[in-house]
């Protein structure tokens, strides 16, 4: 068999740590978890975070849940392998091909992060985190071509940033429950015995938080 | 670049009293019964790596639900591909490895149409022949299910394990379906509702395609357990190339491999007894590819038919709203079974099929336009999904059997060939005349049937669509008693040669309107019974 070597196997338990942490897995599920690698492409932290703000549900989140995302994200982005190799197509027509993914969506994101800064700047005389809310979805809007705002795409295919911050949280478990206010818990393992039970509402967000 | 296509020197010979070329689930069940009911020595060829990874699997989990990637990384041989092939998935535990898990038996229609509904083929053995091998196969693969209704739903003996239950949202869904009249019970699974032989009852990760408690039965942990117990020699990224005969007779004297860590050796394989389980693909692939002077055609192909008709299944989908709040994620894989329509009873026309039904998001996930055009942000994203996810949504799919046209078929394709040279396979699937006139009725059937079901529970169509892919392929090297017209006979041994034998999906006569692992499992389990009679007890 090809065995993995010593390195690549460190490589691929901290790059699944990472994936791990960003899907907000703990316990035995992140038995792995490492220190995150360092990619050399996250996105500038402020900007990121002050796009959260503006894309992401801030009522149900509050400020520590948008926080708690982009601090996700930007695991997740640290984590991702380029040309990564994909599951294989099922019942192939044609060709059986091997399928590889995208390549790294970071510094596409960290130009467009500089770009939303430099506009900023020139239209607001304004670093982007300083905006309104609306002044920044604005800016987000005029980055984005009208074919990125529909169904949401898998993080890595997003072509823009901020769609790409929106994909992450609305694949994760968290957004499930927040939409049906229940503790679903989707993908998580979570054992048999409840699973006939209706699920329990979401306990109720600390006040400090809204 | 290729590699010479000239199968070179023996470099090295190992020898067995068994061989058995391939290392998904029928190579598995055929390993495990000789290794318990004989003391043949066995030998399990293997052309993909060795994945015992059961440590590993929830980091690898963790990056497909990330990132989408491959869970099974290396779970493939470079250049061995072809068109038409199910997946490219080949390594010990083959593709049971990412397997759903689903495990319905056929019922005895699916082995009788000619005679029950003229039309089509039967198959050589019967449902009563099978029931025996359905049951040991589930008790080896270990099968969690519920007895379904006892006309729909024959058995000699209980499931091993009682069923996965139902999660609120499936039970929300019987009740929604059944006002249709039509009974649904749980879907059976190679899952374990409770501890059973070593494995911890199934903890809902949600990601069967990649288990990561080893809760889902997947073959490598049988050729794991055989291994340990020094009851098989496995060969890994050994790729078999040919099949050859001895000297003046039909029998296989060796097969000829190669290493793929040491790719300009050549192995010599030889065995008194050789089990090709190769799947639906490779299994005829390397009948065809041993051509000889006697066999020109291929070995086991005096009838022409190594390769020849291949089939599998169709379906019809739909997706509907159900008028009341769900909540899906709870265990999206499981699902609730009907075999009220694969037991039709007399008809005037012929359709079979069986019912699924699963929780869906159809129309239910978020999104960042909503129906105006507007564009969405912040709240407004999750204020538009709340809106859109007051009521539920199903899946619903029948899978509807065809016929397959004796050209239905698998041949070398010149054009593409492996590193050593090989030409590798093209499949092209065909349905028989018979299937092909009874398509448009079988259609417009299951979705009246769809519709119904739908619409006695109150709820709506969202869409619904018509898929003429063959799922869960098999054929290729077709049973039958009349060497004339078959492959090999009712135990799957080749008419032409005394020690050669095809196990599993290879042997069907036809697809079933089920999925086929568990039956393809029991098949391989009955030929196994024929070989060991064969072999030092």
């Amino acid at each position: 068999m090809t065995a993995m070597t010593d390195t690549d196997r460190r490589d691929f338990i901290k790059k699944s740590a990472a994936a791990a942490a960003a899907l907000g897995i703990s316990g035995t599920e992140a038995a792995a978890h490492q220190a995150p690698i360092s990619p050399g492409a996250t996105p500038p932290a402020e900007t990121l975070r002050a796009i959260g703000a503006a894309v992401l549900p801030a009522t149900d989140l509050g400020p520590d849940g948008i926080d708690r995302v982009v601090t996700g994200f930007e695991s997740w982005t640290d984590g991702f392998d380029p040309v990564a190799e994909m599951p294989h197509g099922y019942l192939n027509r044609g060709l059986a091909d091997i399928r590889y993914g995208p390549p790294h969506p970071g510094p596409r994101w960290a130009a467009q992060i500089e770009a939303l800064e430099l506009e900023a700047a020139k239209r607001h005389q304004s670093a982007f985190a300083e905006l309104s809310i609306e002044d920044r979805r604005d800016l987000i809007d005029g980055q984005l071509g009208r074919d990125e705002l529909g169904r949401l795409p898998s993080p890595g295919r997003a072509r823009h940033v901020a769609v790409g911050l929106m994909a992450y949280f609305y694949a994760g478990s968290e957004a499930t429950d927040l939409c049906y206010q229940a503790s679903i818990g989707r993908f998580k393992c979570r054992g048999l015995a409840t699973l006939g039970r209706e699920p329990q509402p979401l306990p109720a967000r600390p006040a400090e938080d809204a | 670049m290729a590699r010479s296509a000239r199968l070179g020197r023996f470099q090295r010979t190992v020898e067995s009293d068994v061989i058995i070329i391939g290392g998904g689930i029928s190579a598995a069940m055929v390993a495990e019964k000789l290794a318990e009911t004989t003391s043949a020595g066995i030998v399990v060829v293997e052309a993909g790596n060795r994945i015992f990874n059961l440590d590993e699997r929830f980091a690898h989990r963790a990056r497909n639900m990330a990132y989408g990637e491959n869970p099974w990384p290396d779970d493939h041989v470079p250049g061995q591909t072809g068109h038409g092939l199910q997946s490219r998935s080949m390594a010990v535990g083959g593709q049971a490895l990412h397997w759903g898990g689903t495990t319905p038996r056929f019922t005895p229609e699916d082995f009788r149409l000619a005679s029950m509904y003229g039309i089509g083929d039967d198959w050589p053995f019967d449902y009563d022949d099978l029931e025996p091998f359905y049951q040991e196969a589930e008790e080896r693969i270990g099968i969690a299910g519920e007895q379904g209704p006892d006309d729909l739903d024959l058995r000699s003996r209980p499931y091993p394990m009682p069923p996965i239950p139902l999660s609120y949202t499936l039970e929300r869904l019987k009740e929604w379906a059944e006002k249709s009249g039509i009974p649904f019970w749980t879907n059976p699974v190679a899952k374990t509702s409770i501890p059973y032989r070593g494995r911890n009852a199934c903890t809902r990760c949600d990601t069967c395609s990649i288990c990561p408690t080893g809760a889902k039965y997947s073959p490598d942990f049988s050729f794991q357990a055989l291994l340990e117990a020094g009851r098989i020699e496995l060969l890994e990224r050994t790729l078999v190339r040919r099949l050859v005969l001895e000297n003046g007779s039909d029998r296989i004297d060796h097969a000829v491999a190669v290493n793929r860590d040491a790719p300009d050796e050549t192995l010599r394989l030889r065995a008194s007894m050789f089990v090709l389980a190769s799947g639906f693909a490779w299994s005829p692939h390397l009948l065809l590819l041993s051509a000889n002077s006697r066999f020109p055609d291929g070995l086991a192909n005096r009838s022409g038919l190594v390769g020849k008709y291949m089939t599998g299944h169709s379906s019809v989908s739909a997706f509907a709203e159900v008028p009341e709040r769900l909540y899906p994620g709870m265990y999206q894989q499981h699902s609730l079974l009907s075999k009220r329509f694969q037991r039709p009873g007399p008809l005037d026309r012929y359709v079979r099929h069986d019912l699924r039904i699963w929780e869906a998001t159809s129309g239910r996930q978020p999104r960042l336009r909503n129906d105006n055009g507007d564009a969405l942000w912040g709240d407004a994203v999750m204020d538009d999904w709340r809106r859109r996810t007051q009521t539920g949504a199903a899946r619903l799919r029948a899978y509807y059997d065809v016929l397959p046209a004796r050209n239905s078929e698998l041949v070398l394709n010149p054009d593409l060939t492996n590193d050593w040279g090989d030409p590798m396979p093209r499949i092209t699937f065909r349905d028989a005349a018979a299937s092909i006139a009874l398509r448009e009725h079988t259609i417009e059937t299951i979705r009246d049937t769809l519709t119904h079901i739908i619409t006695a529970g109150g709820g709506s169509i969202l869409s619904m669509n018509d898929s003429n892919i063959h799922d869960h392929p098999g054929g290729g090297c077709r049973a039958g008693n009349d060497p004339a017209s078959s492959v090999v006979d009712t135990w799957g041994r080749t008419h032409d040669h005394d020690n050669l034998f095809v196990v599993g999906a290879p042997t069907a006569v036809t697809g079933g309107c089920a999925n086929g692992t568990l039956t393809f499992s029991a098949m391989s389990l009955r030929s196994a019974e024929k070989i060991g009679d064969e072999l030092p007890a």
